[in-house]
């Protein structure tokens, strides 16, 4: 193995020249000794040893430059070859580079995104201590209340530093007008435990965190060029901020998107410091507040959640009213940013990683039946003295040239892909503008290189150094059949193949079942020309600052008369407007107002405790969306607080509620003192359930309050009136709605942010994306796995008949018809694609598990899916399998047996 | 500078020193000697190309090489002929002939 030889040295120079330095003296001293004897005088003698050979060092450098010369040498003869094949037959090489270039580049492009998004840390201090801390069983970004953060705070022994935030909404006056950002809430520590720092100006003093503390607030980058037209003099200037006047301590930098959980959003927010109100030191249930902490070194998640169950404990032990079930649940805080992601990440890696198999073999294929079809020169080769491994290497290099090649088309078709991510819509993924291609990406590309090489180009070479020369030399004339291992290996790798595109197959027909039911669910409401918008009042309340107005204070006048009504009415009004609403969180709405609940007289214990969203609205909410009313009434404009005071709910609220028993002229508390909502809401009706969250979770409970019997006293004013309301609006045809509104606040309420226009159906279509887009992507892979399959295993059976023509031609000469030789090379087909079949669907309902939390109301053991995948596997074998088929029929017997 | 008359013709160098080797393991000093003796004189190794061309052949695998201790008791590492080598000293040695017979027979002509 000269070739090894020849890198080895490269490497290991020292020695080398140690040998040769050696080698040379014991020559000059043998020289030396021969002048002596022949007579000359030893000091002449050893010049004349030195003269002879010259300048030593020289020598020595040209031994060493032969070393390089010759590897350099051959490695470029065997490249010349290598690509004089692939040039010779453009049509393998085309088919082989694409074949691997796609394989490759979407490989890349999904690292691309999984390093961007799972693998890379965060760009904070020490990103793998932080952690983030919920109550149990909470979903997504759960929060918990500012007096289990202090108590969490003040006993904690594994985390150096608890930080808290919550997130909330308003309205800023900037230069031009009001914008509606973010305004997320956080302790002034949260910087510190971040490790971030002010691009202008300062972050938030301990002092700015305490009640009454002083009103300033820390603008984004975004917003403070955006709104304030990057003002340098803007430290120390008061803004308008729902009403209040704020002053600006510090810019934070673009790269600041902390939290995460807001989404890109993010890049145009405001914070405030966290000053604690009345309510949020006195009430342990007011869960308004998320927990992030950063472990001391060495401290691991799994002793901080033995550690927070302890407080928990001790939490239930002070607090026995309201804290006794607590319990408490801690999670890494990259994992909750990209949890809900990385399940679909890994289901597409699997996916092309099927991919990049399926095209592997099937170069692995072309490679062994051009193999064949070169047996003769390599025969030649062989007898002609080409040692194995020099054949081996031929196809190594071939292979290595390939993949290069493959790798350098592959490589911009994954520029391209990352490009088309960039084009998804905003928080389609988080993260998101993190994805680039960096050197890891590039590093992926040459793994992915060698494997394809390894994988395409060493089985055939493997088969091709035992090539018996004479034996090759002998059939090659004769073109005699036989069972040879290289054309069973081929079979082998078509049946493969097709239990690789089987089981993509499967995931597809899963999806695209699972897209079918999402959107075939019964929304519960009609999507037919309503588009919905947001609004926000300029004095925004903001979630973060909800109280209660204290009892004989006179009650101020409701928004709901001053802009709700009015507006509500000129958009009746409005040309082209068949009906609007006013509700606080429509369907897919992204609002989810949560309250606990009791039914008056029913036992007062934590059994008799009831969740459900919460919603105001206005009357004709249920014409607009198309929602039947099942029982009773629905609540009108016409329940005003002179009224008494009732309350429509959910199908899913009177049947967890009231099971069997009717639930009009039951009564709910909504917490009383508590609250604000003194009086109890007698049930009139019950309305049809609509999706809530998402289109794929089920509908939870729901209460609709008439928005004119929301005390302006209550906890409930500001949250469901006086921070984002949301209006949908039925039009008679298809038209653009938001100028019209525009115009009408401009009128009514000219300080309002609007914002957030879309129809239902953009609504609903933005819910199911993921399932969409996976399907789309799946379902392409997967189509491109099937062409992979018909190219194989046409391949195989093509070379099958030419291998077989003559055995053909003699079954035709002794009796056989065409058809019975046209339905054995279809069986023979049929037999690779039923293989892989097999074994497909076996590994597929092994593996389906994995994807289950895709799935909505599909089992992974689908049958018509698995049908669908046969049906499809077996046409699509037999249309491979035909071209091969007829061409072995129409054999002419006479012409091959003549040409023995 | 003018290259002696007797300096080995340039690329017939590796054809002596395989066929040197041909008769037996031996080393550098060694082969030098046996070319310019057997040529009685006529043909001188450069001693700076030897020790190359040496290093080449046996990365080309014609000859492989070990060190052993030369007859007085010196280290010297000797030069064994492979089995490639034979192969390739055949093929040198019928392009030779060829060469000299195109020359001879040129010569002659004339």
């Amino acid at each position: 193995m000269a070739w090894m030889g020849r890198i080895r040295n490269l490497w290991r120079r020292d020695r080398v020249e140690r040998e040769i330095a050696e080698e040379v003296r014991t020559h000059i001293e043998m020289r030396t000794k021969d002048n002596i004897a022949s007579g000359m005088r030893p000091a002449q003698a050893r010049v004349d040893a030195k003269l002879r050979f010259g300048n030593v060092r020289l020598m020595e450098e040209r031994t060493r430059e032969m070393d390089l010369m010759t590897w350099i040498e051959t490695a470029g003869q065997d490249l010349r070859f290598a690509w004089r094949m692939l040039v010779k037959s453009p049509g393998f090489t085309a088919i082989a580079v694409m074949t691997l270039a796609l394989g490759i580049g979407a490989n890349t492009a999904m690292f691309t995104v999984v390093e961007s998004v799972l693998v890379r840390p965060l760009p904070y201090t020490h990103p793998e201590r932080l952690v983030y801390v919920k109550p149990a069983g909470a979903s997504g970004f759960g929060s918990t209340s500012w007096l289990n953060f202090r108590d969490i705070r003040d006993q904690t022994q594994r985390m150096e530093m608890v930080a808290g935030y919550s997130e909330d909404v308003g309205v800023v006056q900037g230069k031009e007008g009001s914008v509606s950002v973010n305004t997320p809430r956080v302790t002034p520590n949260t910087f510190d435990m971040l490790g971030a720092k002010a691009l202008v100006g300062r972050t938030f003093s301990e002092e700015e965190g305490k009640t009454g503390g002083p009103q300033v607030v820390i603008l984004s980058e975004g917003l403070w060029r955006e709104s304030f037209n990057g003002d340098p003099n803007i430290l120390g200037q008061t803004v308008r901020v729902n009403g209040q006047t704020r002053v600006v301590v510090g810019v934070m930098p673009r790269s600041f998107r902390f939290p995460e959980s807001t989404g890109n959003d993010i890049t145009k927010a405001l914070w405030f410091p966290l000053q604690p109100t009345e309510e949020m030191e006195k009430v342990r249930g007011y869960d308004f507040f998320n927990v992030l902490g950063r472990l001391k070194p060495g401290a691991t998640v799994a002793q901080e959640r033995s550690e927070l169950g302890m407080i928990a404990h001790h939490i239930g032990e002070i607090d026995p009213k309201e804290g006794a079930n607590l319990k408490l649940e801690v999670t890494p805080y990259q994992e909750m940013i990209t949890g809900p992601v990385s399940g679909v990440f890994m289901g597409l890696v699997i996916a092309l990683g099927l991919v990049l198999l399926i095209a592997c073999a099937n170069v692995a294929n072309l490679m062994i039946a051009r193999c064949l079809a070169r047996q003769q020169e390599f025969a030649i080769r062989a007898a002609m003295g080409a040692g194995a491994w020099r054949l081996i290497r031929q196809l190594i290099v071939e292979g290595l040239l390939l993949s290069a090649l493959g790798c350098a088309v592959g490589f911009g078709l994954a520029c391209a892909g990352v490009w088309s991510v960039h084009q998804l819509p905003v928080d389609t993924i988080p993260r998101g503008n993190d994805i680039a291609v960096r050197w890891t990406v590039v590093l992926m590309l040459g793994v992915i290189a060698v494997v394809t090489t390894i994988l395409s180009a060493i089985l055939p070479a493997l088969l091709a150094s035992k090539t018996d020369p004479q034996k090759a030399l002998q059939s090659a004339t004769r073109g005699a059949g036989g069972r040879s291992l290289r054309r069973r290996l081929s079979g082998w790798l078509v049946a493969g193949e097709v239990a690789l595109s089987a089981l993509l197959l499967i995931a597809t027909g899963l999806l695209f079942h699972t897209l079918w039911n999402l959107e075939h669910t019964r929304l519960g409401f009609d999507t037919t020309r309503v588009t919905m918008f947001m609004g926000m009042p300029a004095d925004a309340a903001g979630f973060g600052n909800l109280g209660v107005t204290e009892e004989n204070a006179k009650a101020p006048a409701s928004v709901v008369t001053l802009v709700y009504q009015p507006a509500l009415e000129r958009i009746r009004n409005a040309p082209g407007v068949q009906d609007a609403a006013l509700v606080t969180s429509p369907p897919l709405g992204g609002m989810n107002l949560g309250s606990s609940f009791k039914i008056v007289g029913y036992p007062n214990d934590a059994a008799h405790k009831y969740q459900a969203r919460v919603t105001a609205v206005s009357g004709e909410y249920e014409r607009v969306m198309g929602t039947p009313v099942i029982r009773g009434r629905m609540v009108t404009d016409n329940d005003t607080m002179a009224m008494p005071f009732v309350v429509t709910v959910n199908e899913t609220l009177a049947r967890k509620v009231f099971g069997e028993k009717d639930p009009l002229g039951q009564q709910i508390d909504l917490g009383g003192k508590d609250t604000g909502m003194m009086k109890p809401y007698t049930i009139v009706g019950v309305i049809g359930d609509q999706v809530d969250q998402s289109v794929s979770t089920p509908p939870q409970p729901y209460i609709l309050l008439p928005y004119g019997q929301v005390p302006t006293t209550s906890l409930y004013y500001p949250a469901l009136l006086k921070t984002i309301v949301n209006f949908v609006v039925k039009t008679r045809g298809n038209m653009e709605v938001a100028p019209a509104m525009r115009s009408i606040f401009k009128q009514v309420a000219p300080d309002f942010a609007l914002d957030n226009f879309r129809t239902m159906q953009e609504a609903v279509d933005s819910s199911n994306f993921s399932q969409r887009l996976g399907l789309y992507l799946i379902g392409g892979f997967a189509g491109l796995a099937i062409m992979m399959v018909v190219a194989g295993l046409y391949g195989v059976l093509a070379q099958l008949v030419s291998y077989r023509r003559r055995e053909i031609g003699l079954r035709l000469a002794l009796g056989a018809t065409p058809g019975a030789i046209l339905r054995m090379v279809v069986r023979q087909g049929l037999a690779y694609v039923g293989a892989g079949l097999a074994v497909g669907i076996a590994v597929g309902l092994f593996a389906g598990r994995l994807v289950e939390s895709f799935l909505y109301e599909v089992r992974p053991a689908d049958a018509w899916t698995y049908v669908g995948v046969v049906i499809v596997l077996m046409v699509v074998g037999s249309v491979a399998a035909l071209a091969p088929a007829m061409r072995a029929a129409g054999v002419e017997p006479m012409k091959v047996l003549r040409e023995e | 500078m003018n290259k002696a008359k007797n300096d080995v013709l340039q690329g017939t160098l590796g054809l002596l020193v395989l066929k040197t080797l041909a008769r037996g393991p031996m080393h550098g000093y060694g082969i030098t000697v046996h070319i310019q003796r057997v040529s009685k004189d006529a043909l001188r190794v450069e001693e700076g190309s030897l020790y190359p061309a040496l290093h080449r052949m046996e990365q080309e695998g014609w000859i492989s090489a070990e060190w052993g201790t030369s007859e007085n008791n010196r280290r010297a590492r000797y030069y064994r002929l492979t089995a490639k080598g034979r192969k390739q000293l055949a093929e040198e040695k019928k392009s030779w002939e060829r060469l000299t017979e195109a020359v001879g027979s040129l010569l002659e002509g004339e």
